[in-house]
């Protein structure tokens, strides 16, 4: 590629790329060059991660998008693709992204590919917006390629406290949870629900906790939101057919990560959990 | 239980063995507070008194597999009482937690899943449903005037294969639902039911 931007990592899913680990896909300063700071993903199975960007100009947004490297895998063709984004356009609630990239498709040559993307945008409160990565469009859409990754965007005017970590995976949690809420009731809405509202609490405890102990559950609860937001993004429109899925492998994520929450005395199991210990919010 | 009596078999559906599990002991501070549902207490009653007389209750692996839901809305439906919210020393106008919640259906699960480890209790996974007589279930209900439905809705599936069950085995069903229930007799008289039995008409005493 010509132009090379500090895109730390993305959604490269062939085996030699480098990755990254959960702990890496929380937002972190990197100097002051707004740098973007993507996770990776595992083949199949696209890991969701909101990005968080502190309120700016539109412009701003913009300016620090086009040119960056998205890294994108077409499953049909089982090969990876490295795209440079090229025009966006950021909305009230979205945010749009082009990119053009060459795939090398082996014996059918190299293939020039535009990409169009856009991913949804919250804002959070009167500083933080939330992106979320969205469906591809375009000759992208379908099972063929895999959802980008995350797109996680630091705000280069300062560092990021524990404090902060903490208080951005509380909101994030609370929007997710307030969003199960709405869903139409069952087991696996109720198991969706229930395991966030324990993760708020367990975020709330955490305050209180040395900082080692708060990057080791940080990173285990921010996996087990990824997914759990995988799903809503996943089923939003068809909401009542969750109801049907086999969520035995989200129920073991969630009975481990109350053994690693009891495990540092930060919260008990949900089965010991006495109602008195639970946090005010 | 008089009516009970000559059968060594007696079918639960659901909702009864939920009624049965739904026994669930909360910590608040240095109280214990025992959730149960509103017809627990009968269920296990009426449980007790047919172990008690050698009898063993069963299901079909449908009804078993129905569990899960059946427990979500007893859940749901309990845990909204405000004497429950009380108990539990939540402020008038507070709400039970949603993680209480889940902590109560997964208590109540773990029951449900370790039914089968009783020797009283069996879950039939060699029953197969006649189509012809499903079939027939379900025209029988949908002539059925609304109000022998009461407020249950006209039953499903799994409903209609604890029916048939009944009959290709000869074995009284306990239901908690009076569209099923209230067709009894007309099920009985048409040869598409044994006896069924609305279970807070069954008097464990």
């Amino acid at each position: 590629m010509a132009h090379q931007t500090p895109v730390v990592g993305n959604l490269a899913l062939a085996d030699a790329w480098p990755r990254l680990s959960d702990t890496e896909s929380v937002p972190t300063h990197h100097g002051n060059d707004g740098t973007i700071i993507c996770s990776t993903a595992a083949a199949g199975s696209p890991k969701t991660v909101w990005g968080i960007y502190s309120a700016k100009p539109k412009v701003f947004i913009s300016g620090h998008l086009e040119g960056q490297q998205l890294d994108i895998f077409n499953k049909w063709l089982e090969l990876p693709a490295t795209h440079i984004i090229r025009d966006v356009l950021v909305g009230e609630t979205s945010l749009e992204v082009e990119a053009s990239g060459i795939v090398d498709a082996g014996f059918f040559g190299n293939l020039r590919q535009t990409v169009a993307t856009h991913f949804n945008a919250f804002l959070l409160d009167t500083n933080c917006i939330l992106f979320s990565n969205e469906n591809t469009r375009d000759e992208w859409e379908g099972p063929e390629v895999t959802k980008f990754g995350s797109l996680c965007l630091s705000d280069a005017s300062k560092s990021w406290t524990p404090e902060e970590r903490l208080e951005t995976l509380r909101i994030q949690m609370r929007e997710l949870f307030d969003e199960f809420l709405k869903w139409p009731g069952s087991y696996n809405q109720l198991l969706l629900s229930g395991s966030l509202d324990y993760c708020r609490s367990a975020i709330n405890k955490l305050k209180n906790s040395p900082v080692d102990v708060q990057d080791k559950l940080i990173s285990q609860i921010r996996s087990y939101y990824n997914q759990c937001y995988g799903l809503s993004k996943q089923y939003q429109q068809t909401k009542s057919t969750i109801r049907r899925l086999n969520l035995q492998s989200l129920q073991d994520r969630f009975e481990l990560l109350q053994e690693a929450c009891a495990s540092v005395h930060v919260y008990p199991r949900l089965e010991d959990l006495d109602l008195a210990d639970i946090p005010a919010e | 239980m008089q009516r009970l009596k000559d059968f060594s078999y007696i079918i639960y559906d659901a909702n009864c063995i939920v009624y049965h599990c739904f026994f669930v002991d909360l910590q608040v501070g240095s109280a214990t507070v025992t959730v149960t549902s509103r017809f627990t207490i009968h269920t296990r009653q009426l449980t007790d008194k047919l172990i008690a007389n050698n009898k063993k209750v069963t299901t079909t692996q449908s009804a078993f597999d129905e569990v899960r839901e059946c427990l979500y809305a007893a859940v749901e439906d309990r845990m909204a009482y405000r004497e429950v919210e009380h108990q539990l020393g939540y402020a008038q106008g507070e709400h039970v937690s949603e993680q209480v919640k889940l902590k109560v259906l997964l208590s109540v699960e773990k029951h449900a899943q370790k039914l089968p480890t009783n020797s009283w209790f069996s879950v039939d996974a060699n029953f197969i449903p006649d189509g012809n007589a499903i079939k027939t279930l379900r025209d029988f209900f949908a002539r059925q005037n609304p109000l022998t439905l009461g407020k249950s809705k006209s039953p499903g599936q799994v409903d209609l294969e604890l029916v048939n069950f009944g009959v290709q085995r000869q074995w009284p069903l306990v239901t908690n639902d009076r569209g099923i229930s209230n067709s009894a007799e007309q099920l009985r008289t048409a040869n598409l039911a044994t006896f069924i039995y609305y279970l807070m008409d069954l008097n464990p005493a």
